[in-house]
């Protein structure tokens, strides 16, 4: 049983931050516009209002926002000589599902990547010598730059009601502020979030090591706000449900908040909800797109034909979507030849576990996703990475993101894991623990990839899609480094009994959280034999199809991924709207 | 456009130092919490609650005798609020952030330690049991989900339940309607802007008249 649905211009796959923003400005530009979301529709009322919503259990444990591993998951190996397997339960990181995405439950971090990571290997290479990159890593430089991106950040900025203040606005550096900030031209529209105590204690500590703290960028508002789309923004709350959850104050940037209500409203925008993606249909040489074949919400294979077909799923989705679909070469670690699947990486985190005196109250429920005091005076190139032989860096800082009572049972090392003395240190530590967190960068590797799983298939009689990969060198030295420093930090806190750094080790496994950034497999290039599509997001092989998200990221910065995947998402959209139109499914020239 | 800092060498580095002045990030507390911790003094507010102090008139006048007003009256009830609250509100009324014609020459002849001895008073006073409420469902849909359209969260969001309230300034919103209307219209016209950021005053401003009486009157029935 099938049926054919009537043409449209553009159908984005995905109801995310890039299917969203791309899918209103090309339906405000008067293309007929479909999204299809393969989850079901979340509106913050009713959807996330409390006391619904303040539920861990369902949220965090159950996964509720989050990809359904029962039938669809990863699976994973560290070798190409080792059998993959597939998670079953979600540990190392939480794809996004239902409208708005992994934009409904993220946590707000809210940072712009530094100029660097956009020129990584030039940069590097000119500053310490080729020999800085150890054999096998293959980053490489994006084909466009920050300046050439920062008009877009900005517009992202105005969308999701940034908060922060600017330590360098059009290249002065700003007092009070993040003095190794990239320069923007525009202030955060609202102001930086209020200070927990131990952020507070953390910025303290570091400032006396000599080092620049500041207040975390975060996309949760900190006063009412009308945003670029004229939809309200309320002040957050710190309630500390954010990540994993909805927000239940219109407060934390999501899609269904900044921009679909807008959408909505546009008689040439539509979303469908219940609509799985199988795969893009591609024409008889494999060069065009005619459109895309969905099983829609009552279990019927639909086809939706399409002149333009955007994909906007999940991160790495995007690159089993390419793979299921016959688009671009495949990546073959052994030859290192073919392009889709490679440049796999994830984010270096490690963390430093501090344990108070009893007179200090962290109040860990008192917070939010994306309060924290970090400092960047470690990230990126800010340092002389000469005597340490490692490329990259990470940001160092105390967040106060959630108390929730099953996940935060902090206790010392040596703690028993059960019966009263676990009991015992429970009660003890709740008020009087939290970690330093740690955001490292991550290198790709030759044989660190993603491919179509050759056992285990999804729901839908589908490939999963295979991630091989274990960590280079470089990244292990990288977090040695980097949880040194943390762990001399939280040495230096008032109150702190203990202070015990935990930095990554090899092997690289999944039955740990290690963030949700999971990134590549359609790496942005400027050459069509190391990457899947061009600067605009366009596909080398089949030029009408875009791909957007953390796909494309050829390796991952230690900044988190929102704000440069809101930034690259209304790049692309005016790339379509101002260059590809003029020649439809012709390559636009850079 | 290029980023001021390419490289960070032992010079820059210290003009950076220089130029970044260190933010203090420790959190003053506001001055009703400190009054607060300095006098709990039930005794001393039972009698400023009931005879009065001075320019200060005596609370029982208008807010009842046991801090509940009678049927029918415009005042707010305080027995039950956190003792938070009223603090915040009387520290308010005093330093006209809260503009009130009634409660500003009272709250001037009051001492923080007066305030402080008020608050802790009304805070021991149980509140009045809730009733049961037939409210219209226009109401009882701001209450309990909000307003995706108006994105307005429900009250019950940050005000929790309705008696005892969401936390140390979220008091419970059970009151009398005229008290309710007065204050929502207040936030709405910004005459009263007591509230941090705004946050009252951005949500009452895109309630209607209609939604304000909705809500109103289903709060004074509970």
């Amino acid at each position: 049983m099938s049926k054919t649905m009537p043409a449209v211009d553009v159908v984005l796959i995905g109801g995310g931050w890039t299917g969203s923003v791309i899918g209103k400005e090309l339906a405000a530009s008067g293309k007929r516009v479909v999204v299809l979301e393969r989850g079901q529709p979340r509106w913050t009322s009713p959807d996330f209002q409390a006391p619904g919503v303040r539920d861990e259990l369902k949220y965090t444990r159950r996964h509720e926002l989050h990809q359904n591993a029962a039938t669809e998951t990863y699976t994973f190996r560290n070798r190409v000589d080792e059998v993959a397997l597939p998670m079953r339960r979600w540990q190392f990181a939480y794809p996004g599902n239902h409208l708005g995405g992994a934009g409904a439950h993220w946590s707000g971090a809210y940072y712009r990547w530094d100029p660097v990571e956009f020129k990584i290997r030039s940069h590097y290479t000119q500053r310490y010598g080729a020999r800085i990159f150890e054999a096998g890593i293959t980053a490489q430089d994006w084909p466009l730059t920050y300046d050439e991106l920062e008009p877009y950040y900005d517009r992202f900025d105005h969308l999701v009601g940034a908060s922060g203040f600017a330590g360098n606005l059009n290249g002065v550096i700003q007092p009070g502020g993040n003095p190794f900030e990239p320069w923007r031209s525009r202030p955060y529209p609202n102001p930086p979030m209020r200070v927990p105590h131990a952020p507070a204690l953390f910025g303290e500590a570091a400032a006396k090591l000599g080092y620049h703290p500041y207040i975390q960028p975060s996309a949760l508002s900190t006063r009412p706000y009308v945003n670029s789309e004229g939809l309200h923004m309320n002040e957050c709350v710190y309630c500390g449900f954010c990540s994993n959850f909805g927000c239940e104050q219109f407060a934390k940037a999501s899609p269904q908040v900044c921009i679909l209500p807008v959408a909505l409203k546009l008689p040439t925008f539509e979303l469908r909800t219940g609509a799985h993606v199988l795969r893009v249909e591609l024409d008889k040489n494999r060069k065009h797109a005619r459109g895309v074949t969905y099983v829609d919400a009552a279990g019927v294979e639909t086809f939706q034909p399409a002149e333009v077909v955007i994909l906007c799923a999940f991160a790495i989705n995007n690159t089993r979507l390419l793979l299921l679909s016959g688009i671009g070469r495949p990546y073959d670690p052994a030859t290192g030849k073919g392009v889709v699947g490679r440049n796999y990486t994830h984010q270096t985190s490690s963390s430093v576990s501090l344990f108070f005196e009893e007179s200090v109250n962290i109040n860990p429920f008192m917070g939010a996703g994306a309060v924290a005091v970090t400092m960047d005076d470690f990230c990126t190139d800010n340092f002389d990475h000469g005597p340490h032989g490692f490329v990259g860096g990470g940001y160092i800082q105390i967040q106060v993101v959630s108390g929730a009572p099953i996940g935060n049972r902090p206790t010392p090392p040596g703690t028993p894991g059960w019966g009263s003395a676990w009991k015992k240190a429970a009660k003890r530590y709740y008020n009087h623990s939290i970690p330093i967190t740690i955001t490292g960068s991550a290198l790709p590797v030759r044989g660190g990839y993603l491919s179509l799983d050759p056992t285990y298939k999804d729901a839908w009689g589908q490939p999963l899609l295979r991630i091989t990969y274990d960590f280079p060198d470089n990244d292990i030295k990288l977090s040695a480094f980097l949880t040194e420093k943390g762990t001399q930090i939280g040495r230096a806190m008032r109150g702190v009994t203990l202070a015990q750094g935990n930095p990554r080790t090899k092997p690289y496994g999944v039955a740990a959280y290690q963030s949700s950034h999971i990134n590549g497999g359609a790496a942005i290039g400027a050459d069509p034999a190391t990457s899947v599509v061009n600067r605009y997001g366009q596909c080398w092989d089949v030029p009408n199809v875009f791909v957007t998200g953390a796909a494309l990221f050829p390796q991952n910065s230690c900044y988190n991924p929102t704000g440069t995947i809101g930034a690259l998402a209304y790049w692309t959209a005016d790339a379509i709207r101002r260059e590809y139109v003029r020649a439809p499914g012709r390559l636009i020239a850079s | 456009m290029k980023r001021v800092i390419v490289a960070v060498g032992a010079g820059l580095a210290c003009a950076l130092a220089a130029l970044a002045q260190s933010p203090d990030f420790a959190r003053k507390p506001p001055a009703w919490q400190v009054a607060l911790a300095a006098s709990k003094d039930l005794a001393a507010g039972k009698a400023i609650a009931a005879s009065g102090k001075g320019a200060a008139l005596a609370c029982a006048g208008c807010h009842g005798a046991n801090g509940t007003p009678a049927d029918g009256a415009p005042f707010p009830r305080l027995a039950g609020l956190p003792v938070e609250y009223v603090a915040k509100e009387l520290f308010d009324y005093r330093d006209g952030s809260r503009p009130n014609a009634i409660m500003a020459p009272i709250a001037k002849a009051l001492t923080d330690a007066d305030i402080a001895s008020l608050a802790w008073y009304y805070a021991s006073l149980d509140a009045p049991a809730a009733k049961a409420a037939s409210a219209p469902q226009r109401a009882w849909q701001l209450a309990r989900y909000g307003d995706n359209a108006l994105a307005i969260p429900a009250c019950v969001d940050c005000h929790g339940s309705v008696v005892s309230g969401g936390g140390p300034i979220l008091p419970g919103l059970a009151q009398p309607a005229a008290y309710t209307t007065a204050q929502l219209s207040a936030f709405r016209t910004g005459e009263r802007k007591n509230d941090g950021d705004g946050i009252m005053q951005a949500i009452a401003k895109r309630l209607s008249e209609a939604d304000i009486k909705a809500l109103a009157d289903y709060y004074a029935e509970r």
